[in-house]
């Protein structure tokens, strides 16, 4: 249905996308992966006619629809060919039902015809009606009058969908890992739903960092590289190791906590949070693990502790009770939190890389600083700077120009280093980070995993993990915390199986 | 590729002024003279522009309540001329017992604007607007003794214009003077003006600066990082209005009339203009965007109106300069949006 023909890209002359071939079958699953960086977002932009792509000078080669060889110039035009998207990050019309949301632009209207069209009225009983079989069809009961603001995550994400297929016109959808934010169940119920879409004829481009979900859904898969095609497999020749080595050139090696922690004492408790009205208890020098499905109040316990979420509950450092939204006392204990919401709490775009990753620290790093005893008027001591930044940069292996260049420039991954890169300039007794390697790709995957063991191992750092990712956090914690409406249902030691662990998830034990 | 030194809007205007300077060759105006008034308007407006700075890098917008500050100053003012200060007592009397006013309003300034964060300019304007009033009370009540001040019949409530001649009028502006044939570089005013830039300047190198810069870019971040953004809010909006202050008096001393009342009522779009022709963003302003916006406006403001009185019917002469100027300026806002708006597309 689709093909795509010697499809190149440049930013500037600078090659981003260089001699894509491929074909997209009616009723076909193709899978997209790569690493961040290799190109799988600007091979959708090109045919979704993004801004973007336009602004910078369109692209090069031939896209052709059932051998039609078609210009994309705009998102209208794509539109009309029965392109869709789904993107990574969600546009919804918050304030708006779920319904408008879905007949957005498209809806039903009653009175047509003459030069008053656009005031036309809205068959708002005949939307509802295509709502809730565009929902239906992706396996969804949401309430179709549901202001969609309240909504969590994933249904959102259901309501995307449901938009774009609405379209009855769609032939070719576009996924942009669309389980990135779902837990195991909810991308179990998205993966069979896609599965349904391809059997109605219409065609999938699906993207994801989850190579296990590519084997499971796809029927073809393509491997992008530094903007080239590496390799294609049909179904009978997909092999995890295989794509996985395609997509990074070397071989990974998994992160994993060899010895455990042997006990200390306890540094930091949530008070009344275990199910049965127990303490939450933190001990000295381990990696603990928080899990759930989403909303089941693990982001209460680190976002509420640091303010950036109402709720929260009761918690103790060292045997002192620590307030709610005092950042100060908390960081000046050595207490510091890395959030999932990279550009919203963790980094200034805007900013070079070194502002980002010393921001905050010059208090436990006065050599930062010239004037050492009035910190607020010192001028920094860019040298020091300098040198510090570059040495993190190298040791991370952040791929940049240098120290001055701007964080928004930088891929996924390489900014989720830069914020490890400033969590290891801070230097923190005890650390909380959550969702550390979302959205980045297998290889920076492993090695901001190894850095947070080495971060526990050499520097005797205190380090609590939030993870929808149960395979990760067996790898790496002592102990591991599911938590269940609210309350931590169980704590497993880090050598308990996945099973268990997600039977957990839902509430419930090996019986 | 955008030149990283003068946007579109700097060219045009240095353009436009290039016009007016061959046009006043051509109809004989003294090309020297202006100079001489230019390099005083560029000072005596520059502190105000100046003043500015603070508040848009630390994320509160553009100071439109700027009256407040204004204030401020004219307080301190009258407090000199009513003591009968002359000179150099007189100016510095005016300075500082002007910035420990503004220190008290601009707390309460800060308070108000804390607590509206991301409409700061909208309620800063309302804000200007309603404190003008406020203080026009003040200037009908206050307890002023010099009849020199005071309105001739009934001998209460301030006049709206004080004449400065008897006391500090010009003294900054005749300071180390230097004279080269016909030119007259002030040389003492144009220090003030730079010292006062210069000190923003290093500022912003500072620890306190980042944070500032940081606070305006992303303020969950920081908050995050266990720095009170409140406080440097405060401190930002605090050090505007004591500038604005200190700008105030370093402006009447130059015009020699000390203007109460309605005064300071309009003076704070003439400054935003400035800044934002300079090439200032709404959330990042440096010293050289408003020194080089203070000279574009300032300059051209001068020169339209004798070259149009010179080549035009008199009366064309204000429209046609405020068509130009302020058409300008709403090309500047233009151009600054489409520009934040190119940069968002650049990932």
């Amino acid at each position: 249905m689709l093909e795509v023909r010697n499809l190149s890209k440049n930013f500037d002359g600078n090659y981003v996308l260089r001699g894509i071939h491929l074909k997209i079958d009616d009723g076909k699953v193709y899978g997209l992966i790569g690493a961040n960086g290799s190109g799988k977002s600007t091979f959708m932009n090109i045919l979704n006619g993004n801004d973007v792509i336009v602004r910078s000078g369109g692209y090069e080669g031939s896209v052709c629809i059932d051998g039609e060889e078609i210009k994309i110039g705009n998102h209208s035009q794509s539109a009309a060919h029965g392109i869709a998207m789904v993107h990574q990050e969600l546009a919804l019309f918050y304030g708006m039902t779920v319904t408008e949301n879905i007949k957005i632009n498209h809806e039903n209207v009653k009175f047509t015809g003459g030069p008053f069209t656009e005031f036309a009225c809205v068959d708002r009983k005949k939307n509802r009606e295509d709502a809730v079989a565009a929902l239906e069809r992706i396996g969804s009961e949401l309430n179709p009058d549901q202001v969609v603001d309240r909504l969590s995550l994933n249904q959102k994400q259901f309501v995307e969908l449901a938009r774009e297929l609405d379209n009855r016109r769609v032939r070719l959808l576009m996924l942009d890992e669309p389980t990135s934010s779902l837990n195991i169940t909810e991308t179990r119920g998205l993966l069979k739903c896609i599965r349904e879409i391809a059997d109605s004829g219409i065609s999938v481009l699906f993207v994801s960092h989850r190579l296990e979900e590519i084997m499971e859904v796809c029927d073809t898969v393509s491997v992008l590289r530094d903007g080239e095609l590496i390799s294609t497999y049909e179904k009978s020749e997909f092999d995890i190791r295989r794509f996985a080595d395609d997509m990074v050139g070397k071989e990974i090696v998994k992160a994993k906590k060899e010895k455990k922690h042997e006990d200390g004492p306890v540094v930091f408790q949530y008070k009344k949070i275990q199910s049965k009205g127990g303490d939450l208890d933190i001990k000295k020098g381990e990696i603990f693990g928080i899990t759930g499905l989403a909303g089941q109040g693990q982001d209460q316990l680190l976002d509420g502790l640091f303010d950036l979420k109402d709720g929260g509950c009761q918690a103790f450092y060292k045997d002192c009770e620590l307030r709610k939204g005092d950042n100060q006392a908390l960081i000046k204990n050595g207490i510091y939190y890395l959030s999932e919401d990279r550009a919203g709490t963790s980094l200034f775009l805007e900013s070079p890389i070194w502002k980002n990753m010393i921001f905050g620290t010059e208090e436990r790093h006065p050599e930062f600083l010239h004037l050492k005893s009035c910190p607020a008027l010192s001028f920094l001591n860019k040298k020091v700077i300098s040198a510090h930044v570059e040495k993190m940069i190298e040791t991370l292996n952040i791929v940049c120009r240098g120290p001055e260049q701007k964080v928004r420039e930088l891929s996924g991954g390489n900014q989720q280093k830069v914020c490890v890169g400033r969590a290891l300039t801070f230097r923190p007794e005890l650390l909380f980070i959550s969702e550390p390697t979302r959205g980045i790709d297998v290889y920076s995957k492993e090695l901001i995993l190894k850095w947070i063991l080495k971060m526990n191992q050499e520097y005797g750092t205190t380090i609590v993990v939030a993870s929808g990712e149960l395979e990760e956090l067996l790898r790496i914690c002592d102990r591991i915390a599911v938590m269940y409406q609210g309350q931590a249902f169980k704590i497993f030691e880090g050598n308990s199986g996945l099973e268990e662990l997600t039977l957990a998830l839902y509430g419930r034990e090996v019986s | 590729m955008r030149n990283k030194y003068l946007n579109p809007p700097q060219m045009i205007m240095f353009l436009y002024m290039g016009i007016l300077l061959i046009a006043a060759a051509a109809v004989d105006m003294n090309l020297v003279g202006l100079v001489n008034d230019a390099l005083i308007k560029w000072a005596m407006n520059g502190v105000i522009v100046l003043s500015l700075i603070p508040m848009i890098n630390v994320g509160a917008g553009r100071n439109f309540g700027m009256s407040i500050g204004l204030s401020a100053g004219l307080v301190g003012m009258i407090f000199a001329v009513n003591a009968r200060y002359t000179s150099w007592q007189g100016f510095f009397t005016s300075v500082f017992l002007g910035m420990a006013v503004a220190v008290a309003f601009g707390f309460v300034y800060a308070k108000i604007l804390n607590q509206l964060k991301l409409n700061e300019e909208i309620v800063g304007t309302f804000a200007g607007y309603s404190f003008i009033p406020i203080m026009n009370l003040f200037y009908t009540f206050a307890p002023v003794s010099n009849r020199q001040m005071l309105y001739p019949i009934g001998g209460q409530g301030l006049r709206p214009k004080v004449n400065l001649d008897n006391y500090f009028g010009q003294v900054l502006d005749h300071l180390w003077q230097i004279q080269i044939g016909q030119l007259v570089i002030p040389l003492g005013l144009l220090l003030f003006f730079f010292a006062i830039g210069g000190g923003l300047w290093l500022f912003s190198k500072t620890r306190t600066g980042m944070i500032f810069s940081a606070i305006a870019e992303n303020d969950r971040f920081v908050k995050l990082s266990g720095i009170r953004v409140n406080r440097y809010r405060t401190i930002g909006i605090v050090m505007s209005t004591v500038l604005a202050a200190v700008g105030v008096v370093v402006y009447t001393q130059s015009y020699g009339i000390l203007h109460l009342y309605d005064g300071p009522f309009m003076m704070s779009f003439p400054a935003v203009s400035a800044i934002v022709i300079g090439g200032a963003s709404p959330k990042k302003a440096t010293v050289a965007n408003a020194l080089i916006g203070t000279f574009l406006y300032q300059t051209t403001y001068l020169l339209s109106i004798p070259v149009a009185n010179a080549l035009l019917i008199p009366e064309m002469a204000e429209i046609l300069r405020t068509i130009v100027t302020s058409g300008i300026i709403l090309y500047a806002f233009i151009f600054e949006r489409k520009d934040t708006r190119n940069e968002a597309h650049q990932k």
